[in-house]
């Protein structure tokens, strides 16, 4: 899908937005980019010919708006109150990350969008929030943070047991996911940097295969794809690596996690999300199971389309190249 | 291209002529070897593989390759046509090698590559034909023989205080030792479930699913006296013990329980069986009063005419198409008279008939027992037993030879086939002068028999009232009343062995499986279930549905929680 020239512009008005308050020095420079950041991406995701869609803006703007509010109030309470102002900016950010308990507009905002948008808010739209929250962990709103750590863990993957459509499943993981930045943050900012990358690789690969086979429920992966069995291969190695297992990339960033925290002496955190880990890989092992063993009947006259070629190896090498990570530190370090 | 069971024969006979020659020159001079190889030593104990070369195991190896000779060359036409014959024919030469190692083996260690290839060999001839009978009847016999390898190995682990696992050494001595009592004990348990004595008796009538060349050799003549062997070379250390006194009991009962089952029976290979099994009875009853060389003599002859009359019982299936209900037969006399004579023959030494193989070792044994200073039961026992034995043997002879003809309009009965009919006369020969030759080369000096007249008439007479009784009582026509049916409960009781087929069977699993079937249904699909997988899963998926609610569409809420939390917050912090 050729970019109009408006999305050109917003998206990189939406970059801009993210880079602005992730590089400002002070609230108001953060809450500018924010709200230049949220500007920008209403247009993204609003459609004229889409209800769906404009429902989703709609709800995006107004919980976002919430957000920025509290932050441009707490910073005002900066120079009286600094504790007041880092506690409210805390829970303000989380809000606009979608954390739980802050998450509930994030899967239904997650339902009207594009496979495409729903990148953009699983990917860019959490660089700001989360780097913004790094920067807030001198204070001591470090009690917070554990808690959204923990309700994220539980909420992500309790709440996605349930879930039979693919975008709500994918936003019930990145709440789950959004637990175990967190936790990397209250480590260090390098992990931080490392598992969000990682997340970002790997998740835009499912939602890109999820695009291009243009699926948005389970029953749609079992019955109606007239891909190959190397697409389903394909899509359920990225579902796999997204669910932390090994030998996939998803589980390298994991494992430095789990490594860290348990040197941090953070082990009953650690623990939640272990088990809440194990949740996430059964509903996307539910996914992939059906879809998997199931034989479909086809007819004759699906087309049979075989994927594009840049494609099987760019994925590949999103979900597989974890194997190199090794090495990878090696030249890092 | 030489026939298996040609070259089978050949090999097995002239193996047995050696070992036969062998003893003698053994017997004569009094000649033993001693062949000790170790293997390895364990806290200055050492565990060899010993072999034994004297009188005793020569002529009992000689009088196993011989007998298993002509159940080999038997089988070329009993098995003929069979699709697996050369299977059959190398489970046997294993099973004659097992046996073989178990003779020569005086080592508790080395003896179980006999005694344990005996049980495997064993089973798998049992289920030679793949049916659930065989099947059932194969568990049952290697289920009943492990409970012997078991007490065998748990031997082993006592004997090592004794710094030696070479038994023959020790059994002299055997009282000063610890936990002798307890070891004989053991011993005497594997003994007893190789020669079915009472508590294991069930598997011996079971085996008789094995094709019946197999029974021949293995449930008359060889596998079964193994435990009767052992104890022969364990004797000396039973002298006084309980466990005689035990044995003594059950193998007298068993020699009784069998006879009266016997009685009872119409499938022609189990009341060959139950008649083993109640000479099995004889020999451990004997061995158990202190005679172990008598014991050895009646195994011997016991070996000679049992494997000659189930050689004729599988001649007379083979021409009767394949059934064994005696039933079924009748006058066959008129129609195979080589086999009816051979198996009259193996009848009449089985009874003790004078002068012919049993009658020299089971009149000896009957009359050094009634000489010894035995308990009434015992007794009594013997004496019914062996009217019993004369009784089933009329039976069987009125039902399958002399009787009625009971079979259909179409049969083929003939004694045409040499190659059955010729090892049937070279058992006979052995059945006729056996006896008479073994008590010449074993007993140089005859024993001392002192006794009133009733009481060394006693054999010959209850033995006269046994056959007249069996002949007349099992008359029948057409017109005649079946009068047992008036002793229905009775008759049940005895003859199904005193429903140990069905102790030994469902009695030893009904509450190992009773209580699998508890802990499947409290456990595995019970508790386990709901604390485990099935528990978890409702309740994530009931706590799933709660976060559910949360997603109705109402924005107003989302935020007003949000602000809920602020305000909450700011009290708490400010």
């Amino acid at each position: 899908m050729p970019l109009s020239s408006s999305q050109i512009l917003f998206f990189s008005t939406l970059m801009l937005g993210t880079l602005l308050s992730i590089s400002s020095s002070s609230w108001f420079g953060a809450w500018m980019g924010l709200e230049l950041n949220l500007l920008s991406f209403i247009p993204l995701i609003s459609s004229k010919n889409n209800q769906y869609s404009s429902e989703a803006a709609l709800k995006y703007f107004l919980i976002q708006a919430l957000g920025s509010s509290i932050i441009i109030m707490s910073a005002s309470f900066m120079m009286s109150s600094s504790e007041l102002a880092t506690t409210l900016f805390t829970v303000a950010l989380l809000l606009k990350a979608g954390a739980a308990p802050f998450h509930f507009w994030f899967p239904s905002v997650m339902e009207g969008l594009q496979w495409n948008q729903v990148i953009i808010l699983m990917t860019i739209q959490k660089i700001a929030p989360l780097s913004l929250l790094s920067y807030l962990l001198y204070s001591n709103t470090l009690y917070i943070v554990p808690a959204a750590i923990i309700t994220s863990a539980l909420v992500g993957a309790i709440g996605g047991i349930n879930q039979t459509f693919l975008r709500k499943i994918m936003a019930y993981s990145s709440i789950n996911h959004m637990a175990w930045m967190m936790s990397a943050i209250l480590i260090s900012e390098t992990n931080w940097l490392l598992y969000f990358s990682f997340y970002c690789l790997i998740s835009s690969s499912v939602a890109i295969l999820f695009n291009y086979q243009d699926v948005f429920h389970i029953s749609h992966i079992v019955n109606h794809t007239p891909h190959s069995s190397h697409m389903k291969i394909l899509t359920f190695t990225s579902l796999l690596s997204l669910g932390g297992l090994p030998p996939f990339t998803g589980f390298i960033p994991k494992w430095i996690i789990i490594q860290e925290m348990v040197s941090s002496h953070m082990f009953i955190t650690l623990a939640i999300l272990l088990a809440s880990a194990l949740l996430t890989l059964f509903y996307y092992l539910r996914v992939a199971m059906t879809a998997l063993t199931i034989s479909s009947p086809k007819t004759k006259w699906s087309t049979k389309s075989t994927i594009s070629s840049y494609m099987t190896p760019s994925m590949i090498y999103m979900n597989i190249f974890g194997l190199l990570a090794p090495s990878l530190f090696t030249i890092i370090l | 291209m030489v026939s298996m069971y040609l070259s089978s024969m050949l090999f097995l006979l002239s193996g047995s002529l050696s070992c036969l020659v062998l003893s003698l020159l053994c017997l004569k001079s009094g000649q033993a070897w001693f062949i000790e190889w170790e293997l390895l030593s364990l806290n200055s104990s050492s565990i060899v593989m010993t072999l034994i070369l004297d009188w005793m195991s020569f002529m009992f190896l000689g009088f196993v390759m011989f007998i298993s000779s002509m159940v080999l060359y038997y089988s070329g036409e009993y098995m003929h046509g069979d699709s697996n014959m050369n299977r059959f024919m190398y489970l046997v030469l294993a099973f004659v090698m097992s046996m073989g190692f178990l003779i020569i083996s005086p080592n508790l260690i080395s003896i179980l590559l006999g005694w344990d290839g005996l049980g495997l060999v064993s089973y798998a001839l049992v289920i030679y034909y793949q049916n659930e009978k065989s099947a059932n009847a194969g568990m049952l016999t290697a289920l009943s023989n492990r409970v012997g390898d078991v007490a065998i190995l748990l031997a082993i682990s006592l004997f090592f205080s004794c710094g030696g696992w070479n038994f023959l050494f020790y059994v002299e001595n055997m009282p000063i030792i610890g936990s002798g009592g307890l070891l004989c004990g053991l011993v005497v348990l594997a003994a007893m479930t190789k020669s079915a004595q009472i508590p294991f008796s069930a598997w011996l009538p079971a085996a008789m699913a094995a094709p019946t060349p197999v029974s021949a050799l293995v449930h008359s003549s060889t596998l079964v006296t193994a435990g009767v062997y052992l104890l022969i070379r364990f004797s000396p250390a039973l002298e006084g013990r309980l466990s005689q006194t035990v044995l003594l009991l059950l193998s007298s009962l068993t020699m009784f329980m069998a006879g009266l089952g016997a009685n009872f029976e119409y499938d022609l290979k189990k009341i060959i069986a139950l008649s083993t099994l109640s000479q099995l009875g004889v020999m451990m009853s004997i061995l158990s009063l202190g005679y172990a060389d008598l014991a050895f003599f009646h195994l011997l002859a016991h070996a000679l005419f049992k494997a000659l009359l189930f050689m004729c019982a599988g001649a007379v299936i083979h021409s009767v198409k394949d059934y064994q209900d005696i039933r079924m037969m009748g006058g066959l006399v008129y129609h195979m008279p080589l086999t009816g004579m051979c198996m009259n023959l193996a009848n009449l030494a089985l009874c003790g008939t004078p002068f012919l193989a049993g009658f020299y070792s089971k009149d000896m044994i009957l009359e050094v027992a009634f000489m010894s200073p035995i308990n009434l039961v015992s007794f009594l026992l013997y004496a019914l037993a062996t009217g019993l034995t004369v009784c089933y043997t009329m039976r069987l002879v009125y039902y399958s030879l002399s009787g009625d003809f009971n079979l259909g309009n179409l049969y083929s009965i003939s004694d045409e086939g040499k190659i059955m009919t010729n090892p049937m006369m070279g058992l006979s020969v052995g059945a006729v002068f056996g006896g008479a030759t073994l008590a010449w080369l074993i007993f140089p000096c005859p024993y001392m028999i002192c006794m009133s007249p009733v009481f060394k008439m006693l054999a010959l007479i209850v033995s006269v009232i046994g056959g007249v009784l069996g002949y007349l009582l099992n008359l029948n026509a057409v017109n005649y009343n079946l009068n047992s049916l008036k002793y229905y409960n009775s008759v049940v009781f005895s003859g199904s062995m005193w429903f140990m087929p069905f102790l030994s069977t469902y009695g030893a699993s009904k509450n190992f499986l009773g209580s699998g079937e508890t802990y499947q249904s409290v456990g595995d699909m019970g508790w386990s279930e709901y604390y485990g997988g099935q528990g978890i899963y409702s309740f994530i998926m009931s706590s799933s549905k709660i976060l559910q609610v949360f997603q109705d569409n109402s924005m107003k809420i989302y935020m007003l929680s949000f602000l809920l939390w602020v305000i909450v917050l700011v009290f708490v912090v400010v």
